[in-house]
């Protein structure tokens, strides 16, 4: 009977293990991500605000429609997009000076090495809350800012009125600053972990070729991270257009409009003005986003033949 | 010379960095309310005043936030029944999977994979009014199970992912020799595997905890009171009432921190080298 080799019967139970192995995990993440997106997606072909229960029906695409011609999005989708952009940036910048610095042997790594996790440690939602008192009317950072404020205007004879929290600008580059602190940490560690798997030969070759450390960085270090920076890249940038704790504890939105980032507009539309149809629609750009940008990054990655398929 | 002295500046800028916003916060949890409006950094006549407000179980003070601070143990419970639900349903529904993935070949593995990996990457906000509605229609707002079945989801496909390439670093022989002594797949795992791979779960379990302790978004919309409301919701309701001073906030904050903290702290090694693990491995 072995002549016959019922592979295809014989792969069947095989496979059958660790299939039912997954299914739990299957289960759950089809009952609470899967169907909510594609019901998410369903509702926001419908006109549904909680306010009218009784006119919930099918209008095609008139939320994308009213939603593409606000503003408000307009608004909204700038903002979150200087909010990743800047937030990208600085988290790559910081985490790589820290990562380069943790490789280094001197005394005390440990340490700094343990209080990396300090900020990420923190909820984003209390991380929003110390940041209302680090840079509210009596906090540290709020004195700071406006001495430094002071002292430019004194150096360079300008009359920049310093407002705090009150001003747009102060506001969104604050709530930007507190949500870079608290990413920080994680793409340091995976900075440092691919830091430490860069062979040393290359460093010492490198040396003996008599190659200035800015070179070193430049030609070893910076291409063994390409493809760390880039997961760092794609996980921020994510995170960015998620910003949601943070806004609510730190800013709630404000001043005005002026940190109205995408997640937040969505929850408003949602949860203050009740609609559903809409605000559905909104969720459904921000997952068109990210998902449009992380398969972007994704496809770099390929062309670059730094993912093995 | 110049170079070590260079070093441990830069040493000390970075340590400033990660450490001063929260060291301020700490500070002042220890201030009397006048102090804070000196802007010092250190209370000068320390006080755990701030602090006395959380655990106040009589309930006669009228200070501000009173209200809220006295809900703020129930909390702690509500977040610890959540946070070791979620870890332990991440432990076992994330390696099972993990498992499979890493250890026996079978079709469609690829897929699952991706299937992971998209789910990781949907934001929370997407499905947040969905997710609503299904809690509701099940009669599970103001539950600890609605929150942490959103919790777990969330968290479940990093879990697998790191646990696959944590997995993958074991030896085979291992679980051969134990196939060979007549253990089923299942025995293999349970009696050889999963002892060997201790750190790793406690890495992601640790993970998923700290995950879930910290989330907000969920656990502000499910739960409505201290029956099942978790510390962050209970921590931002002092962002909604005007007039409580910051340094109670600030004692707030700091119960809320401490307990991550710690754990990381504890954990400090394994927690690097799963977040490390992830990309490399």
């Amino acid at each position: 009977m072995t002549v016959l080799n019922p592979s295809h019967l014989m792969s069947r139970t095989r496979d059958a293990l660790p299939l039912l192995l997954n299914l739990p995990a299957v289960i759950l993440l089809l009952a609470f991500i899967a169907y909510p997106i594609g019901i998410s997606f369903w509702m926001s072909l419908h006109r549904y605000n909680l306010r009218r229960p009784d006119q919930v029906y099918f209008h095609g695409l008139d939320n994308y429609a009213t939603i593409l011609a606000s503003s408000e999005f307009w608004n909204a989708l700038w903002i979150s997009l200087y909010f990743t952009f800047m937030a990208v940036l600085l988290v790559i910048v910081i985490a790589m000076a820290i990562a380069l610095l943790l490789h280094e042997s001197f005394r005390g790594r440990g340490v700094v090495r343990a209080l990396l996790l300090i900020p990420w440690a923190i909820p984003g939602v209390v991380n929003g809350l110390m940041w209302v008192g680090l840079l509210g009317d009596y906090g540290a950072f709020n004195a700071m800012l406006a001495d430094s404020v002071a002292v430019v205007n004194y150096l360079f004879g300008l009359d920049i009125v310093y407002t705090g929290m009150a001003s747009p600008f102060v506001a969104l580059n604050a709530a930007i600053g507190a949500h870079v602190w608290r990413s920080v940490p994680f793409a340091c560690i995976i900075f440092l972990a691919a830091i430490q798997a860069i062979p040393t030969e290359q460093y010492r070759a490198a040396r003996v070729d008599g190659a200035t450390s800015w070179n070193r960085f430049r030609f070893i270090t910076l291409p063994w991270l390409y493809h760390a920076v880039l997961v760092v890249a794609i996980f921020e940038t994510m995170n960015g257009f998620r910003a949601f704790d943070l806004i609510y504890a730190l800013t709630g939105g404000g001043p005005g409009d002026a940190t109205h980032v995408i997640a937040w507009q969505t929850y408003k539309e949602a949860f203050a003005r009740l609609d559903f149809g809409g605000a559905n629609a909104y969720s459904y750009l921000i997952t068109v986003i990210t998902m449009t940008l992380a398969v972007i990054y994704i496809r770099l990655l390929y062309r670059r033949g730094l993912v093995q398929g | 010379m110049w170079r070590r002295a260079s070093l441990y500046i830069y040493a000390l800028v970075a340590v400033v960095y990660l450490t001063l916003p929260f060291a301020w916060v700490t500070a002042v949890s220890f201030m009397p309310e006048r102090e804070v409006t000196q802007q010092r950094w250190w209370p000068e006549e320390p006080t755990m005043g701030n602090y006395n407000l959380y655990f106040q179980v009589d309930g006669r003070s009228a200070d501000v936030g009173a209200a809220i601070a006295r809900q703020f143990p129930r909390a702690i419970v509500n977040s610890l029944i959540i946070g070791t639900a979620v870890m332990l349903l991440n432990l076992t529904c994330g390696s099972l999977a993990a498992y499979a993935l890493a250890r026996l070949p079978f079709r469609g593995n690829l897929l699952l994979l991706l299937f992971y990996l998209g789910s990781r990457s949907v934001p929370g906000v997407a499905i947040m009014i969905p997710m609503y509605l299904l809690m509701r229609s099940y009669g599970l707002l103001d539950t600890h199970l609605s929150v942490i079945l959103s919790h777990t989801t969330f968290t479940l496909p990093f879990t697998i992912w790191i646990l696959k390439g944590y997995f993958q670093t074991v030896p085979l022989d291992l679980e051969r020799a134990a196939r060979v002594d007549g253990c089923t797949p299942l025995g293999a795992l349970v009696r050889v595997f999963l002892p060997v791979t201790t750190p790793g779960l406690v890495a992601v379990g640790i993970f998923a905890f700290i995950a879930s302790w910290g989330e907000f978004l969920f656990a502000l919309l499910f739960t409505t009171t201290i029956a099942s409301r978790p510390v962050t919701v209970l921590a931002s309701d002092f962002a909604q009432e005007l007039q409580v001073p910051f340094t109670v906030i600030a004692a707030g904050g700091v119960l809320v921190i401490l307990l991550p903290l710690v754990l990381s702290f504890l954990f400090q090694r394994l927690i690097i080298q799963g977040i490390g693990g992830s990309v490399t491995g």
